[in-house]
């Protein structure tokens, strides 16, 4: 039985389905990703398997507690970390982590060595006393981070940990996360829009597309099974390409260039010329999950966001 | 994870200066400046002149309460010779305050006094004037520490009142109204955790949704005691407050306004929306709830129709409450359990509503 399960999960506000029957397996130990555009239900996917959301109906199980059954047992072995910065600027780092270790069942002789232990994950041993509102941002991700591992969680969740995050915190927050799965042995599910950080980070992803998964595999397995993307460049109206190109291929439009599936090339290439497009190049592109989640939804991954 | 968010919330408070500010250092300004002017416009508290009408028929109640506020060392009495004399007396500032007997002056059975105050008088004058008459007459009655409430009825100007001090009734005033104002700190701590993204996390966490609305409230609850607490001890270290000897009746009291006061706010936070309009929005409903319920300008000097009004507010009933215990003097807990009843009433409604409508997300 896998260590993180979701069987099912569906969520429902009013007429818009957000999740729609999703499953998803994680084992223990695993960096698994989850990636989607904005809107695509991977939040309200981790919500529910963190108990933040009630699932309309399907169940998630974490280490063989079911969220139906023992929400407190499997709640108690996840840490989740929200994309806000769920953090009292007012107060300091110390007591930020004190506060957020209250719900946990964390005896209180270990309390000081476990905020003490969190400050040195994250970078901010020196500054623990020092309010929040005088950290940088990069300091207050990090802070965010480990404020949802006081409790050293057996499962971390992870919604979008970067956003905002210079260069080195990011560096520093990658560090963190992969120390934790190899020293405590912690599953983590990681959602971005950074793809080259769920390249680097996980072993398996998820692509989530309109509250289901596309796709979900080793991240080098989906890597290899995809083709490689072409980039077209042509001259003249670039509003005949809709009209151009064959109903069934994939393509990205960007002005006077367009993204296909290398196995589509001679058919677009043909109904460009067809229509009197001039061909000027072709490009290949590397295989990357950028590409691969284009193949697989027909858009990109920022589109919603943007 | 209680004693935690006991300990978050005074932490976050004493670190936010327009919180500190209007929850304990406002409320001071205000008691002081309004005490002030309630306790100038006393005049010469040492002896006023009672203009008193009491025809010869009148029963032994009357005449000994006309010896009586000729012997107080607080006022001077006027005999006049009929109501009209009493009303020109008064008019022409003969006397500060006029009295009618009736013959059959029985205070209990429903034949109170007449007082007549000039109509130009200021509302706190008259309701000085009025309050110390009354209590005068009613220790003259029954002894000292007794209700009063029904030695005199309603007035030309004004009508009947056991006002001692202008601070008697600035305290409790702002205190009830500045206390209400812990709603808004109450909403706006919701919605912030709400926006940051705490909410998300606590939900995540082991503690029940019972447990995390829980110590979300109750911090409140206390910060709101240590303000009433501290308003009230401010009354009394520099204002001179009198708090009488009722102090099981003050407690309750206290208490459930604290309540009331956590409960709407958290009303206000389940209503949603942003943390500009709540501050708006709510900012403007504590006024005006404390405008019709007497903080601002004390019920007893509106018209009867403002007063029936102001019954929608609990400021209204809770300011009632301490006029009892602080003016009245009451010695008794069964004198504020109608104002406290209806207090938790509005609480028990406002928490009612909220839990209906709040979420979490």
């Amino acid at each position: 039985m896998s260590f993180l399960a979701a069987n099912t999960l569906r969520k429902v506000y009013g007429d818009n389905v957000a999740v729609d029957n999703l499953d998803l397996s994680v084992e223990q130990g695993e960096i698994f990703g989850l990636l989607g555009p904005n809107g695509a239900g991977k939040t309200t996917t981790i919500q529910m398997i963190c108990g933040v959301v009630t699932p309309t109906s399907g169940d998630v199980s974490v280490g063989g507690n079911y969220l139906s059954k023992e929400a407190a047992k499997l709640k108690a072995s996840l840490g989740y970390v929200p994309q806000d910065l769920a953090l009292y600027e007012q107060m300091s780092a110390r007591e930020n982590l004190r506060f957020f270790a209250s719900p946990y069942d964390i005896p209180r002789h270990e309390r000081a060595a476990r905020v003490d232990w969190a400050l040195e994950l994250a970078g901010l041993q020196a500054r623990g006393n020092e309010r929040v509102k005088n950290f940088s941002g990069g300091m207050k991700r990090r802070l965010n981070l480990v404020a949802g591992l006081i409790h050293k969680p057996k499962l971390l969740v992870l919604d979008e940990p970067t956003v905002g995050v210079d260069p080195q915190s990011r560096i520093f927050l990658f560090d963190a996360i992969k120390r934790l799965r190899d020293e405590e042995g912690t599953t983590v599910l990681y959602t971005s829009h950074y793809l080259e950080e769920v390249e680097a980070l996980c072993t398996r992803v998820a692509i989530v597309d309109h509250g289901k998964v596309v796709a979900c595999e080793p991240v080098k397995a989906l890597l290899q099974d995809s083709s490689a993307t072409l980039r077209i460049e042509f001259t003249g109206d670039a509003n005949l390409v809709a009209a151009l190109i064959p109903a069934g291929i994939r393509y990205q439009l960007d002005g006077q260039e367009l993204s296909i599936d290398m196995q589509d090339c001679g058919a677009v290439v043909s109904a460009l010329q067809a229509g009197a497009l001039q061909v000027c190049s072709i490009h290949s592109q590397k295989v990357d999950l950028e590409s691969v989640f284009l193949r697989l939804t027909g858009r990109e991954l920022r589109d919603e966001e943007q | 994870m209680i004693l935690a968010s006991v300990r978050k919330d005074m932490l976050l408070l004493a670190s936010d200066r327009g919180a500190v500010l209007s929850l304990f250092v406002l409320p001071l300004i205000f008691m002081g400046v309004f005490g002030s002017i309630f306790q100038e416009s006393n005049g010469e508290p040492d002896r006023f002149t009672v203009a008193v009408y009491a025809s010869e028929n009148a029963n032994s109640r009357a005449t000994d309460i006309v010896a009586g506020l000729g012997e107080h060392p607080a006022t001077k009495v006027l005999k006049s010779k009929s109501i009209e004399a009493v009303r020109s007396a008064v008019k022409d500032e003969t006397a500060a305050v006029g009295l009618v007997l009736p013959d059959d002056f029985s205070p209990v059975t429903g034949k109170p006094a007449r007082l007549f105050v000039d109509s130009r008088a200021s509302p706190p004058e008259r309701v000085a004037l009025e309050g110390a008459l009354s209590r005068i007459m009613a220790e003259e009655l029954y002894g000292k520490g007794k209700s009063t409430l029904f030695v005199v009825e309603a007035a030309e100007a004004g009508e009947s009142s056991e006002l001692s001090s202008g601070f008697q009734v600035s305290v409790p005033g702002n205190a009830v109204l500045f206390c209400f104002f812990l709603a808004m700190t109450v909403a706006l701590s919701f919605m912030e955790d709400r926006r940051t993204g705490v909410f998300r996390r606590l939900l995540s966490s082991p503690a029940p949704k019972w447990s995390l609305l829980l110590s979300k409230l109750l911090p409140f609850f206390l910060i709101g005691i240590i303000q009433m607490v501290f308003l009230f001890g401010m009354g009394v270290l520099a204002f001179g407050l009198d708090l009488g000897d009722n102090y099981a009746g003050l407690a309750l009291l206290t208490l459930s306004i604290v309540l009331c006061a956590v409960s709407l706010g958290f009303l206000m936070a389940s209503f949603g929306g942003t943390e500009k309009q709540v501050g708006g929005i709510g900012s403007i409903l504590l006024l005006v709830m404390g405008l019709l319920g007497g903080a601002m300008v004390p019920r007893m000097v509106m018209p009867s129709l403002m007063k029936t009004i102001g019954f929608i507010t609990p400021q209204a009933w809770a300011l009632d409450g301490y006029h009892a215990l602080l003016v009245s003097q009451t010695s008794t807990l069964s004198s504020v359990l109608t104002p406290v009843a209806a207090i938790v009433g509005f609480a028990t409604v406002f928490a009612a509503i909220a839990l209906l409508r709040f979420r979490f997300e």
